[in-house]
């Protein structure tokens, strides 16, 4: 089949999204489950609550931590990463600083946001499927944010080498072959402003063929708002209509 | 990083700031495939070279990533590996007085650039800066690293959080990197240049030997 991907899809189709929201009731204020064609993310937010260790303790606004963990089992092969891996490490402090500007900190001084992210599956686009739990189950948190926070990925099928010649042919939302194979990046947008709050890339690719990656990726993130927006909306139905009976 | 580059820094408390520049450079530099690995293997799968970059900071007015990178490719670009010989089990590592060291296949030099963005100004636009000094870097809302050779190839972007910016805004940056990066490119390809010519002074005989396509 022509200009069709090895899973299947167009260049500019998602994977199926799955999202639930208040996935673990007792021992969390927000949670939420995705799944991201076979990438599967639960993510548990806890807080405004009292800070941890005086350290994280700041007199003007909240302090927003994020752990993350990675399953042993969630990759094709079976790696155990401890809490100072370092691409633990990094993902933790994207999701973080990534929050942190969008969550309306000053609103809980002297407090922290924890939030806690278990990757169960890996199949590419792990960051983008990270940031958009922890969204949800912010929202589900109840705590004020300044809009969705929506991440996709986007790669570039053309190789690096041949120059201006062909033209940019980029792919949306990224599967593990397809991840291990192209450059490709991800990029995170506040609601529906097309502004950009993360990018990240980390593969090599001309500085021509970036623009349609990122115009594609934004495409993506407002197809990921519709998606977990309609979510958030009927979970809060189903919830209301539950406390009306 | 000690107190030494600045009061903030603590003794034996690795910061944010410690994570993110090692994990920056070595997605800058190893990620990006700029060092040949294959070319640092003695014996396949039994012997190789190991190498460490370690950066001492001495002073920090702000953008430190930019310039722990420069100097990291300098210092590659700069080292010399000795010569080995390999004849069946056994391994000579040549003195540097015996056989010329030879440079480390470096295929291409990735080169960060930081931007700092200020916050929008009255027309809503928004203002970035280049190379922040500290007290900028103190001041700023968001910032972003682009990683780029010389060749005009992204190897690695970086911006996580901070204050949301437009996509052209930052496609602009990318390319102002590109043209930045050409800049910084010359000028260590200069310094380079000259600590050669200082170093074999008055005995370039002994340089041309060193060539790699002489026999050995």
């Amino acid at each position: 089949m022509e200009g069709l991907r090895n899973d299947g899809r167009r260049w500019n189709e998602l994977r199926r999204i799955h999202c639930q929201l208040s996935t673990s009731s007792t021992n969390a204020d927000g949670s939420s489950y995705i799944e991201q064609g076979f990438t599967k993310v639960l993510c548990n937010v806890t807080g405004p609550a009292e800070p941890s260790s005086r350290q994280k303790v700041k007199q003007d606004s909240a302090t927003v931590t994020c752990e993350v963990y990675f399953a042993a089992f969630s990759g094709t092969d079976r790696i155990k990463r401890g809490r100072n891996d370092k691409k633990v490490q990094e993902l933790q402090t994207a999701i973080q600083k990534t929050f942190s500007s969008v969550i309306l900190t000053h609103l809980f001084s002297r407090s922290e946001i924890t939030i806690s992210i278990h990757i169960l599956s890996q199949d590419g686009g792990t960051l983008a499927a990270c940031i958009n739990a922890a969204t949800l189950a912010l929202i589900d948190a109840g705590i004020p944010l300044k809009d969705y926070v929506c991440a996709c990925t986007a790669g570039q099928s053309t190789s690096i080498f041949d120059n201006e010649g062909s033209s940019p042919d980029p792919w949306l939302d990224v599967n593990y072959l397809e991840e291990s194979d192209i450059p490709s990046l991800t990029v995170a947008t506040v609601g529906d402003s097309e502004k950009i709050v993360a990018l990240s890339m980390e593969n090599k690719v001309r500085i021509e063929r970036l623009e349609a990656m990122i115009a594609v990726g934004i495409s993506g993130c407002a197809k990921v708002r519709g998606i977990m927006d309609s979510e958030v909306r009927r979970h809060g139905k189903e919830k209301l209509e539950a406390q009306g009976e | 990083m000690g107190p030494m580059a600045s009061p903030s820094f603590e003794v034996g408390r690795p910061t944010d700031l410690d994570h993110t520049l090692s994990r920056l450079l070595e997605k800058s530099i190893r990620r990006s495939t700029a060092l040949d690995l294959e070319s640092l293997c003695i014996v396949t799968a039994q012997r190789v070279w190991s190498l460490r970059a370690d950066l001492h900071f001495l002073s920090h007015d702000g953008n430190l990533i930019d310039t722990a990178c420069i100097a990291t490719i300098t210092a590659l670009a700069h080292f010399r590996l000795p010569v080995i010989t390999v004849s069946g089990e056994d391994i000579t590592i040549h003195p540097v007085t015996e056989r010329v060291p030879v440079p480390l296949s470096l295929l291409h030099w990735p080169i960060c650039v930081t931007f700092s963005f200020l916050g929008e100004d009255d027309d809503g636009e928004m203002v970035c800066v280049v190379d922040a000094t500290a007290q900028e870097e103190a001041l700023r809302e968001g910032d972003m690293t682009v990683t780029v050779n010389k060749n005009g190839e992204v190897c690695q972007i970086s911006k996580s959080g901070g204050v949301p910016v437009e996509a052209e805004t930052l496609m602009k940056c990318a390319r102002m990197a590109a043209e930045k990066v050409k800049g910084i490119d010359k000028l260590i390809a200069a310094a380079l240049r000259d600590d050669e010519v200082v170093r074999n002074k008055g005995n370039l005989d002994w340089l041309k030997e060193g060539k790699s396509e002489n026999e050995r």
